[in-house]
This record gives structure tokens, C-alpha cells and sequence, in this order.
């Protein structure tokens, strides 16, 4: 499959997963293979899946601790913002449309399937629209020395050609709004707001809904492996959830959610790597949930790229060109993403 | 290896029934042969992990420390090796010092990359939440000019030279941090802060108590302060802790774990009875997997030496490259692996034709 891209990238296409596709099918029926072992299984990794709040999010929901949340959330919000900045090292991860708003947002599918309950993102994405996109790249000064591809691949890469990419193919900050079609959640509404290079780094998730009281929430801080129930009265007088007392976040790894009874700690857990490796290399099949086969990864993948496709092919200018889409140049990342969520209208 | 009470019982995680253990539920669902093959003489077989991709940034990263642990904690009964596929520098010097000096090359440039990324963030305390700083403008030196010392460069200096390098860019407050000057540090904090300062002495004459009360905990003061002398020299104090640490943090990186990280790569490990090298190349152009021999230096593979590790080993390999190389990557290994699992599939396998 081939698409041609208008705007930014100008003539360049983009290959979607075929080659790997194919060569996962000829690996999986190599005549080579040697006698008496079993059938080759090719899986794919996402690091999201072996972070805290993944698991978290299965044991609240096995518990039903919150389930007067899960069950029907208004909506859920979910922002990462990471400090790291892009540019080094990285990069060509992080080629194509959608850059590393893509890559993020993929992740951030991982504990929105925990939270809704499918067994994998691609069902939860066949039950899902995205309502709108925004998105914005780097406002990278052009023209600089010093910069090297990997060297790997396509080569050395100009100076100038490496600045063009990281600035028009690079899309760094996104806002995007997705709406549940399908049961359980059912015009449920997902807010996700994604950058790098951003200070201070916030990765968190809110589950929002009502107990009987009036609004409550449900909210998993990622970074700082916290979670918390907030019911009516801390969400009136905070005014907003980010402004919440700092005493309201409880150390989950004690599981001290106030309200609730359960309190029994969690067995503290390994390195993300040390846990992947075991499940891979443990004599039972991975559980595709976490390590997804090649084929799930590749829907996920091209249903973010075409909604980003299509959203680039609406806006032909691109972002940085068009005059309704400039962002001021001393803008930081923060403000960039504010830029965007005030253009999305929420 | 894992809990194989977590994974049976949590294959009714999906189901909303209680589990006996917390861990990540890793093998609930079973798919193809596997309940088929309990019993299964390779259940016992030891594991050989191999990585691909090992100086790649995300390895560097994250992945190769945690192989470390993993292997430790797998207590023998799995070997770890790690299988670079950088083309060479130069492919004409092969001898084993040769790799080693661009192994160290490479998890210096890494390691750079990742000093740079984490030198300006707000410092954290023991729990992870961020702790209140000033900024020091190392983000905006490293912007002014993005690329950093790449001791991978063809004809580039070595990576202490590079590391030297890095430092001085970050400017002479970073310097001096390393170097643990704190009276230069607080002859630099102080100016940053004056308005602060001059603030927090007018609250402090107005009402003492109040405003040792509420400083106290932010700049961990001690509460029996009776002179804004004192919360002056708290406060800078702090500040100079802060930036030490963060120059400490970076010396540690660009030097305690660099050798961590060479040390175990240049490793030999025992696979099949037989000592060999954790470090390996493939070459992608021509598909060839090369090992170093102490005696006859660089050899490639031999096919019947890889049946031989698949029928004594279950092979698991696990892939951190760019998409380009997974083709290759799954034909070489799939004649021997039990599985291959490939890191960042989703924005990396778009490929731009």
C-alpha cells in the first residue's frame, strides 16, 4: 500500500508494514528451520505494557474498586508530556507522518484497553473514532552544524536535509479527540494531549464520572506511580483536577485508595526489561495483550497513520506554512500544546 | 524466569477474578501448541537471549541494563548476547581491541545523547517528585547549538575527548559542579535569586515564624531558623545540592556506567560448554553473523554451529532496530528461534519509500 502525500513532505511516500508482513509470513514457514522445535512465533513489544499503571489498571478493574467510574466514564483524559527532547538519537524512529505524536499515542492505547477491558487494541479500536487531530513538529532553528544520522540505513544525511526532516516530518505535539462507538463505553469521549521536550513532565491519566455524591475521578499519575480516587467535593474546591492537595495522592504501591478497603501491597516490581524478558523467555506463549502480534501492532499503526494522513491531506500547507497554523517561534513546548488544545476547542 | 502462579492465575485476569499475585499477568492466554507441549524436554533447556541491535539508543537506553539483571537474576539459566549491526567505521580493522574501541564509542555518543536529554530537568528527590530549582540554562546552551560531540564520526577524537567536550559546552557552572565548587556555585545562585531573596526578607521581618513555617519544608530548613541569614544560606545551599547533584548524576552516567556497559559486553560467556564472546555483529548487506575468536579473530558463524545452539537452547530473539533490518533479521533467525519479538513496530515500521 502506497499513499501520496501532499503539504510538508512534498513528493515523498510512505510504506506502510508490507515488507515486514511478508517477511514475517516467509519466517513463520522457513523450510530451513530446524527439526523438533516449535512454531516460530513472531510478537511485537510495547514498553507501556510493563509500566506500573498498566497492571494497576487490571487490578482496579478485577477488584471493581471503581467500577461506578469504569463501568461508563464521562470521558477520560490522558496526557504525557515527556521532557526528553527528540533530536537526539532518536529521530528516525520516528520518520513519517505522525512522528512521534504516532508513537505516542499507540502507547497511550495500551492502558485505555485496560481501562475499557478489551483483550486487545485492535478491537478497542474498531469500537473507536477519532472526532479531530491537532498537531504541530519542532520549530527547529535550520542551518546548524553537527548533526549526524545513524549510521545505518540511507547514510550520512546533510546538515540542512537532517534540520528539513526533524522540522516538516516530525510531528513532536498532538492533540487528539477519539470517541468510543461501540459498547461498553459508548460515546464515552478520550481527550489524549502529547509532547516532548516538555517541562515539567506529566504523564497522567483521568478517568471521569459520577458517584452518588456528584462528579468523582479516577486518576493515575504514570511517572510518579500514584493513583487516587477524587470525589465531588476535591474536584469543587481544587477547581481543577491539577490542582488537587498533593496529600490526596496516595502511594499505590500500598494500595491506600481513600475510601476503600483494599490495602494489601503490591510485590514490588522488576525493571520493565527484566519483566518482558521473562514473560518472552518464559516456556509459555507470550500473552498477546501485552507482546501483540505483528499483524495487531500493524492495525494500530495504520489506523493512527491514516487519521493522520487524511488530517495532513486536509491541511496541505502543513502547520508551520499555513497562516492559521503558526505557532509563535518562542513558543516552549508547553505552550505549543496549549496552542493546540485551545485550537481543538476544549 | 516467571511466576508461573501469576501466569495461571491470571489467566482469568480477563475475566474480573480475583488474582492471587500482582505481577504483570504475562501468559494467561494460551495460544497454539503451548499447553500441548507441557512436558516438553525444551521446557528445561536453558535460554540464550539474543539481542539485536544492542548500541542502538534504545538498548543503550534502557534495554541492556535490564538484560544485565535479567541474566543475573536468571541464575545461569539464561545467557544473554548482544548482536550490533552498525556497519564498521572501518570493516577493515577487525581485531577484537579494534571492536571494543567502538563499542566504548558508541555507548559514549549514547550516553552523551542521554546526559544532554536529562541535564536541564528539574532534579528529583529520592521518590521521584520533582524538587524546586532554578533554571541553569544548560538546555539552552545545548539548543544554541543541537549537535553534540559524536566520538562515532569518522575520524573523530575518543570518547573521553568527546565527554570533555560535552562538559565544556554545558559551560563553566557545570564545570564547577562536577568539581564540587560550591563557592563558585553560590556566588553564581545568589544574583539568580536576588529578587527572591529581597522578598522573602521583607515576608521574613514582617513575620518570622510564619515564614520559616512555610519555607521550611520547601528548602528543608531547619524550624528553630532565627535570622533570614539563615534561610538565605539554606536556600543556596539547596540550589548548590541541586546542581552538584545533577552534574554528579551526569559524571555517573558518562563514566560508571559506560564501563558497566563495556565491561559486560566484552564479556565471554559459556554457551553450549563452549566460551564465546556475548558480542557479535551481523553484517545486513550480506547476511553474514560474525563472532570473535581469541584465536582466530573475526569468524562468521557457521550454520551447523546455530542448529547446534537451537537444539541445545531455546533461542529468543529480541530485536531494537530500525524497521529495515527486520527482514533480514527475521530470515536469519527463524531457522532457530522460538520466537523474535520487535521493539517499536509502531511509528518505526512506516518506511518512507
Amino acid at each position: 500500500m502506497s499513499y501520496k502525500l501532499t503539504g510538508p513532505t512534498g513528493a515523498a511516500g510512505i510504506r506502510t508494514t508490507q515488507r515486514v508482513r511478508e517477511a514475517v509470513e516467509k519466517a513463520c514457514n522457513n523450510p530451513k528451520r530446524v527439526p523438533g522445535l516449535p512454531p516460530l512465533q513472531v510478537v511485537t513489544v510495547d514498553h507501556y505494557n510493563t509500566k506500573w499503571a498498566v497492571p494497576l489498571i487490571e487490578w482496579v478493574r478485577r477488584r471493581r474498586i471503581a467500577d461506578h467510574i469504569i463501568s461508563r466514564p464521562r470521558r477520560v483524559c490522558i496526557q504525557v508530556l515527556e521532557a526528553g527532547m527528540l533530536p537526539r538519537g532518536r529521530f528516525l524512529f520516528y520518520n513519517g507522518v505522525g512522528g512521534a505524536v504516532a508513537d505516542m499515542v499507540a502507547h497511550l492505547m495500551q492502558p485505555l484497553r485496560a481501562l475499557a477491558g478489551y483483550a486487545t487494541v485492535k478491537e478497542m479500536l474498531a469500537a473507536m473514532r477519532v472526532v479531530q487531530i491537532k498537531r504541530a513538529r519542532y520549530n527547529l532553528k535550520e542551518g546548524k552544524d553537527g548533526f549526524v544520522s545513524e549510521a545505518f540505513g540511507a547514510g550520512t544525511i546533510e546538515q540542512d536535509e537532517l534540520a528539513s526532516k526533524l522540522t516538516k516530518d516530525t510531528e513532536t505535539f498532538g492533540v487528539m479527540e477519539l470517541e468510543f462507538i461501540g459498547s461498553p463505553w459508548n460515546g464515552t469521549h478520550v481527550y489524549i494531549r502529547t509532547g516532548k521536550g516538555i517541562l515539567p513532565q506529566s504523564k497522567t491519566i483521568i478517568v471521569e464520572g459520577f458517584d452518588d455524591d456528584g462528579p468523582a475521578a479516577l486518576i493515575f499519575d504514570i511517572d510518579n506511580k500514584c493513583a487516587w480516587l477524587a470525589n465531588h467535593k476535591e474536584l469543587s474546591t481544587s477547581g481543577s483536577l491539577d490542582r488537587l492537595p498533593a496529600h490526596r495522592w496516595m502511594r499505590t504501591q500500598e494500595f491506600h485508595i481513600p475510601g476503600l478497603t483494599a490495602t494489601r501491597p503490591l510485590q514490588p516490581r522488576p525493571s520493565e526489561y527484566v519483566e518482558a524478558f521473562s514473560a518472552l523467555c518464559d516456556w509459555e506463549s507470550p500473552d498477546p495483550r501485552f507482546f501483540p502480534p505483528v499483524d495487531e501492532a500493524a492495525y494500530v499503526c495504520d489506523f493512527f497513520y491514516q487519521q493522520l494522513l487524511r488530517d495532513r491531506t486536509a491541511y496541505p500547507q502543513g502547520l508551520q506554512e499555513s497562516d492559521n497554523n503558526v505557532y509563535p517561534s518562542n513558543y516552549s513546548g508547553g505552550q505549543v500544546l496549549s496552542w493546540l488544545t485551545d485550537k481543538a476547542g476544549w | 524466569m516467571v511466576n508461573s502462579k501469576c501466569s495461571r492465575s491470571a489467566a482469568r485476569l480477563y475475566f474480573d477474578i480475583p488474582c492471587e499475585n500482582d505481577r504483570l499477568p504475562t501468559t494467561e492466554i494460551r495460544v497454539g501448541p503451548s499447553e500441548e507441549m507441557r512436558g516438553n524436554p525444551r521446557a528445561q533447556m536453558p535460554v540464550l537471549l539474543v539481542i539485536i541491535g544492542g548500541l542502538g539508543d534504545w538498548c543503550v537506553r534502557r534495554v541492556l541494563k535490564h538484560a544485565m539483571e535479567f541474566e543475573k537474576e536468571s541464575e545461569g539459566k539464561a545467557t544473554v548476547v548482544v548482536v550490533d549491526i552498525h556497519p564498521r567505521v572501518d570493516p577493515e580493522q577487525d581485531a577484537f581491541n579494534q571492536w571494543v574501541d567502538e563499542i566504548d564509542r558508541w555507548i559514549a555518543r549514547r550516553l552523551i545523547e542521554q546526559s544532554a536529554e536529562d541535564v536541564d530537568l528539574p532534579p528529583r528527590d529520592a521518590s521521584g517528585r520533582t524538587m524546586k530549582g532554578i533554571a541553569w540554562g544548560f538546555t539552552e546552551r545545548l539548543a544554541d547549538d543541537p549537535g553534540l560531540p559524536d566520538p562515532t564520526k569518522i575520524g573523530a577524537p575518543g570518547p573521553e575527548r568527546a565527554i570533555g567536550e560535552f562538559k565544556e559546552r554545558l559551560g563553566d557552572d557545570f564545570i564547577a559542579a562536577s568539581n564540587e565548587d560550591r563557592s563558585k556555585l553560590q556566588k553564581v545562585v545568589e544574583p539568580k535569586i536576588s529578587g527572591y531573596l529581597a522578598d522573602t526578607e521583607k515576608q521574613f521581618s514582617d513575620d518570622p515564624q510564619a515564614t520559616v513555617d512555610e519555607l521550611a519544608s520547601r528548602w528543608k530548613l531547619a524550624r528553630n531558623i532565627e535570622s533570614f541569614a539563615e534561610i538565605k544560606d539554606g536556600v543556596v545551599k539547596f540550589l548548590v545540592d541541586q546542581v552538584v547533584k545533577v552534574a554528579h548524576d551526569a559524571q555517573k552516567r558518562l563514566y560508571n556506567e559506560r564501563e558497566a556497559l563495556k565491561e559486560w559486553l566484552q564479556q565471554t560467556v559459556s554457551i553450549s560448554g563452549r566460551e564465546a564472546h556475548r558480542y557479535w555483529r551481523f553484517d545486513l548487506a550480506s547476511t553474514i553473523l560474525y563472532q570473535y575468536s581469541s584465536n582466530d579473530g573475526k569468524v562468521a558463524v557457521p550454520e551447523g554451529m546455530l542448529r547446534q545452539l537451537a537444539r541445545e537452547h531455546r533461542i529468543i530473539v529480541y530485536a531494537a532496530t530500525p524497521p529495515e533490518a527486520y527482514p533480514g533479521i527475521l530470515n536469519q533467525w527463524s531457522a532457530y528461534a522460538e520466537r523474535i519479538a520487535l521493539e517499536k513496530p509502531v511509528a518505526g515500521l512506516l518506511e518512507p519509500v
